[in-house]
């Protein structure tokens, strides 16, 4: 009566430095249908993957493949067994041919493996191409092709292994309708051979037109797997963030003040349009948005790493002119990027280099730096915001997460900012630290200073900010007020649900 | 004199900018190359009626000064006695395959002779043969490349050169003196020759003279100056440097003079260019020899005359006479220098 | 117990930092010793200072390389800038007989060859190796072309920048202690230093930080280039001549000493300090070899194998793993 299984996961528990990404996780996938996972940003989906193709090994569990315990050692064994994975993040080397994208690592040689055979490459290339119905030629460059293009390529040559097993993490990210409906076709057709999908996406609309059972995680934990039948769009979404919101979240009422940050219809290209939003002295403003939405883009834009076309910002009642980064720090606009270690810190310097950094003016004199000044600050803004660390000139990439996180503030802070755009100000860093990062930001509220908050994850934007303002494709999708804070009120207006 | 100088200086200047100007359209060899190239254009003018014959010198390397020295006196000597014949220059950049590719060039253009002052001895022999088979004779000065004499040579013999500058020292150092001995780089057929020269002339005949240490300084000044400053610090007493070219003398007297130790010190080398000569003025250089590139020059382009003219087609070896300056007769070799602009 | 093994533990980490901070000091050391116990001659106070004047032009140019390594950069044009401003700053001395107007053209030289190299590198996004190799080309070309390859001889008191001394002090050590200084005090005690550092260390965070990275950057190599350019007037008044061709390849040797010194090549990491210990491990190099009067051919396997163990033994005391601070 049952179909086989192709995959159980058995009790799968995996912790990162100071993270528990996943817990106890039970899974069976079975031929030929098509399992979803759905779940938050951060609840360990990518991590399952990642274990199930091999990039990660599990700290204690088993899994079973196509009846046999199996330890996934890397994805050159896990390819060989017949599991294939479409990354979220596209895999490609640009200067490659398709041809040559479509069968790296598994190219046909002539005779002892040594000697490339061009022709049969790009003869085997063009028949999968012409099969698929895509258009170009195999001899082009991957870095011509359309991001579009290279999804759906990355779905051929995921599918042209003849695997039982086809993970695919947010396929449809990149790719317009009509190659989803493609997608799809192709899905139903892997299925009739019997080939089983493990699917994650964000949208719910397309996962109930594909889904045969359903597992939802949250926070590394499997909280429910079901038909695709017994779920709808709210349970599902109430499950996925479900959690009960407790006093983890430290806010409290600060006076708002008047308006210190008003933008208005700012535009840049396709990435974002029409964006008008204000914010006000001792908010705390949360821009929600799915991935890809733009809201890094914007804030990027308001702090002068990106450019924009057009549209009006203004600060404190004057309009203001933002070229580049100083020109944001100057005006006292300042933002935490999201990509900590690429934008945030030079991991190679000391902690006090790395505070001082932007607000090195301060502490010159003619020319020549103060350093009893600058120690002193630093340490006064270290001791202030409690970085955990043995002494001001221990290279930054000793510290932890969160204490790495702690400096970028206590950067900025130090640059007396009067607003300060937050991108993702808890990625990647445990509860403990969440929590401290969370004190602060009502501190500098309370200090006058106007926040905007960008987060994925909802529990945190709900608990910390005083308005929720949330993109869809890079438009002002909605704007809640915190009598209509909810995850489904916000995902809602997110998915365009 | 000040004025001249300033004149040369802000001119020199603008050379420099214009050439800078330019670092981003073109590549360094192409514009060193068409340089030389609209050189020997200008030089076209000049020429008289009948029949004129184009002649390609390619030099040693145009950084050296005795490349320069050679190759200003072919052209001037060209321009004085062979009306009849065009000179071009192209630099080997001290560079066996640069010289091999400026050979190349040189046969492709289809000149009438060709004159070289090789950079190699052995790797020069198949591109003059390449010439030959072209129909192109190649004369060879100052120095000769492995063909057994198959082509007609302008050359200086080194041995003789190190012998002439060893016997000055045999005659005039004490007994029992403490010498140092500089040499070219390792391998260098001059330094080879010009160190055999000094081992005949000097070592074997006054064997009471000591070396003390020898050691190469790559023919340069700054290099020469640093090994005698290390030398000073080990031997308490040198009486003399022999060096196989003047450079390193003169960087070794640099160390000697700022080591206070100049009394009684003599010094020897081979070259005998402007700055050399202005140091035998000044007392300090005590012998040097000279090859005489303008003698050498000449001869080379009698060769080639003989050879487009068809007035003598033999190969013909012809040996240029090594010869000493010391402070007698120097006077007549700073007047030459200043003759041919090396000396202002 | 456990009290104790902390103790232990930081004892621990306490020589490992001296080793970690003083590595290369150690191998200078550990030279200096060796070579005092081979030669007597090698502790004489005017051997000492021999050794000084002989390293004092590469190691000028090194702190040029230094501040620009730092900054994730290299300039391979300084031994042609040398020959350049030398040559020049020669000319303008014989012409106006005033040694400070040579060395200011000297600087002046250098610092329109770093204006250029920095313009195509921060305005093309043009890799330094490039920009530095062709500047190597136009400036050693340039410096041909005003000659005509003929050195300028008879420079009078010209050589007193080379040859003189201010006390006991060599004027080219004294320029070299001056340099140093200098860099020590951009590299510790100026924002530009911060600046190249945090830019070698990770240049995008540092443009998020408002740094002015293109400006920054063109600073650097003016300043590689003015090194460069006191260095020349130093070299040709140490060689009594206006040399076109003198100074090549000295970049690779002060390259190499910046190296030693525990400048890293990936940027970042990089002292004033250690450069000029690797300059003097080369120099003493150089000198004790010459001292035991070993054969050239010798020397040439010897230095390698040294730089190599050097390089070595500083990289691996600081390599080595020191846990990451617990919280």
């Amino acid at each position: 009566m049952e179909k086989d299984f192709i995959l159980e996961l058995d009790n799968i528990s995996k912790s990162f430095p100071g993270v528990r990404a996943l817990e106890n996780v039970n899974i069976r996938v079975k031929k030929g249908t098509v399992h979803v996972i759905v779940g938050e940003n951060g609840a360990g989906k990518s991590t399952l993957m990642k274990i199930i193709n091999g990039n990660h090994q599990p700290d204690t569990g088993k899994i079973v493949y196509k009846g046999k315990e199996m330890v996934m050692k890397d994805t050159i064994m896990t390819g060989q067994i017949g599991i294939s994975m479409i990354y979220q993040e596209l895999n490609f080397i640009p200067e490659l041919t398709v041809a040559e994208n479509l069968f790296l690592g598994r190219e046909p040689y002539v005779g002892i493996k040594s000697i490339l055979n061009n022709k049969q490459l790009y003869k085997k290339a063009d028949e999968l191409l012409k099969k698929e119905g895509l258009s170009y030629s195999p001899y082009t460059k991957m870095k011509e092709l359309s991001v579009s293009d290279i999804q759906m390529l990355e779905i051929v040559k995921a599918v042209s292994i003849d695997a039982n097993l086809i993970i695919m993490d947010e396929p449809t990210s990149a790719i317009t309708n009509r190659e989803v409906d493609k997608l799809f076709d192709k899905i139903e057709k892997l299925k009739e051979k019997g080939v089983a999908i493990i699917y994650i996406s964000h949208k719910l609309n397309e996962v109930f037109r594909i889904a045969d059972e359903i597992s939802v995680l949250r926070d590394g934990v499997i909280i429910e797997t079901r038909a695709a039948a017994d779920f709808d769009h709210d349970s599902i979404i109430s499950m996925m963030v479900g959690r009960q919101i407790t006093n983890i979240y430290p806010k409290e009422k600060v006076d708002i003040g008047e308006v210190v940050l008003k933008v208005q219809e700012l535009c840049s290209g396709k990435i974002f349009k029409n964006v008008s939003f204000e914010a006000r002295k001792g908010e705390i403003v949360g821009i929600a948005g799915l991935m890809g939405a733009g809201r890094t883009e914007l804030s990027s834009a308001i702090f002068g790493m990106d450019s924009y076309d057009s549209g009006k910002i203004i600060l404190e009642g004057r309009e203001i002119k933002i070229r580049s980064v100083s020109d944001a720090i100057k005006s006292g606009i300042i933002m935490l990027t999201e990509d900590r270690k690429k934008y945030g810190l030079v991991l190679k310097r000391s902690i006090r280099e790395n505070i001082s950094l932007p607000n090195l003016k301060q502490f010159t004199r003619l020319g020549w730096l103060e350093i009893k000044k600058e120690l002193s600050e630093v340490a006064q803004k270290s001791k202030e915001l409690e970085v955990k660390t043995p002494g001001l000139d221990i290279a930054a990439d000793s510290l932890s997460g969160g204490n790495q996180q702690k400096v970028v503030i206590a950067k900025w802070l130090l640059a007396k900012p009067k607003v300060l755009i937050l991108d993702e100000p808890t990625r990647g860093i445990d509860v403990g630290a969440k929590f401290e990062i969370y004190r602060l930001m009502v501190k500098m509220a309370e200090q006058g200073m106007t926040i905007i908050m960008i987060s994925s994850e909802l529990p945190e934007l709900i608990g910390m900010s005083d308005r929720i303002y949330v993109m869809r494709q890079g438009e002002i999708a909605g704007e809640l007020p915190e009598n209509e804070f909810s995850q489904e009120s916000i995902m809602r207006i997110a998915t365009g649900g | 004199m000040k004025k001249a100088l300033i004149k040369r200086l802000l001119a020199g200047i603008l050379a420099v900018v214009m050439v800078m100007g330019m670092v981003g359209c073109a590549s360094s060899g192409e514009s060193s190359e068409t340089s030389n190239l609209s050189a020997g254009k200008t030089s076209e003018g000049s020429t008289s009626s009948g029949k004129t014959y184009n002649v390609v010198f390619i030099a040693k390397a145009l950084s050296d000064p005795f490349s320069t020295w050679l190759s200003t006196s072919i052209e001037k000597i060209a321009k004085e006695k062979y009306p009849n014949i065009k000179v071009s220059t192209i630099d080997g950049q001290n560079a066996v395959d640069k010289q091999i590719a400026a050979m190349e060039t040189a046969v492709s253009q289809k000149p009438d002779c060709i004159i070289l002052q090789m950079v190699d001895s052995v790797a020069m022999v198949d591109p003059v043969n390449a010439a030959r088979e072209a129909g192109i004779q190649t004369v060879m000065v100052n120095g000769a490349i492995d063909d057994n004499g198959a082509n007609s040579t302008v050359d200086s013999n080194p041995e003789e050169q190190g012998k002439l500058m060893a016997a000055k020292a045999a005659e005039l150092l004490p007994k029992n003196a403490n010498i140092v001995i500089m040499d070219g780089p390792a391998g260098n057929w001059h330094s080879n020759g010009r160190r055999a020269g000094v081992k005949a002339a000097l070592l074997d005949v006054r064997s009471d003279v000591k070396v003390l240490a020898e050691k190469e300084a790559n023919w340069n000044k700054d290099e020469g100056m640093a090994l005698m400053e290390d030398w000073l610090q080990t031997f308490p007493k040198i009486d003399a440097v022999i060096s196989m070219n003047d450079n390193m003398s003169l960087g070794a007297l640099e160390a000697v003079k700022a080591s206070g130790k100049t009394e009684g010190f003599t010094a020897y080398g081979v070259d005998g260019l402007a700055d050399a000569c202005l140091s035998i003025d000044a007392g300090e250089l005590t012998a040097s020899v000279v090859q005489d590139g303008y003698a050498q020059a000449e001869a080379a382009l009698k060769i080639a005359n003989d050879i487009v003219t068809g007035a003598n087609t033999q190969v013909q070896l012809i040996d240029v006479p090594a010869v000493l300056i010391t402070k007698d007769n120097v006077s007549e070799w700073l007047q030459k220098h200043k003759d041919n602009g090396f000396i202002k | 117990m456990k009290s104790d093994e902390k103790a232990a533990a930081t004892k621990i980490s306490v020589i490992e930092t001296i080793i970690k901070k003083y590595g290369i000091y150690l191998v200078l050391l550990v030279m200096i010793i060796i070579s005092a116990i081979i030669s007597p001659n090698f502790f004489d106070s005017k051997n000492l200072l021999n050794i000084a004047r002989q390293i004092s032009v590469t190691t000028i140019i090194a702190f040029g390389q230094t501040l620009l390594i730092i900054c994730g950069m290299i300039d391979l044009s300084s031994g042609s800038v040398v020959a350049l401003s030398g040559v020049l700053g020669v000319s303008v001395y014989m012409a106006t007989g005033s040694l400070l107007f040579a060395i200011l053209v000297g600087i002046l030289i250098g610092a329109v060859t770093g204006i250029i190299s920095g313009f195509f590198v921060t305005k093309y996004k043009m890799p330094p190796f490039i920009v530095t190799m062709a500047m190597q080309l136009v400036a050693r070309g340039a410096v041909y072309l005003y000659t005509g390859g003929q050195p300028i001889y008879q420079i009078g008191d010209f050589k007193k920048l080379g040859q003189g001394s201010i006390g006991f002090m060599p004027i080219p050590v004294f320029f070299m202690i001056l340099v140093a200084v200098c860099s020590w005090v951009i590299l510790n005690r100026m924002r530009l230093g911060r600046y190249l550092y945090a830019i070698g260390g990770n240049e995008d965070a540092s443009r998020a930080s408002g740094i002015h990275v293109g400006s920054v950057k063109i600073l650097a190599f003016v300043i590689s280039g003015v090194f460069a350019g006191v260095a020349g007037v130093l070299l040709m008044g140490r060689l009594n001549a206006g040399l076109p061709q003198a100074g090549i390849n000295y970049e690779f040797d002060a390259i190499t000493a910046a190296i030693i010194g525990g400048t890293s090549f990936t940027g970042g990491i990089g002292t004033a300090a250690g450069t000029l210990v690797g300059a003097f491990i080369m120099g003493i190099l150089n000198n004790i070899l010459n001292l035991m009067n070993v054969q050239s051919y010798v020397q040439q396997i010897l230095k390698g194998v040294i730089i190599v163990a050097a390089v070595a033994i500083d990289i691996s005391t600081k390599t080595r793993k020191s846990k990451p601070v617990k919280m």
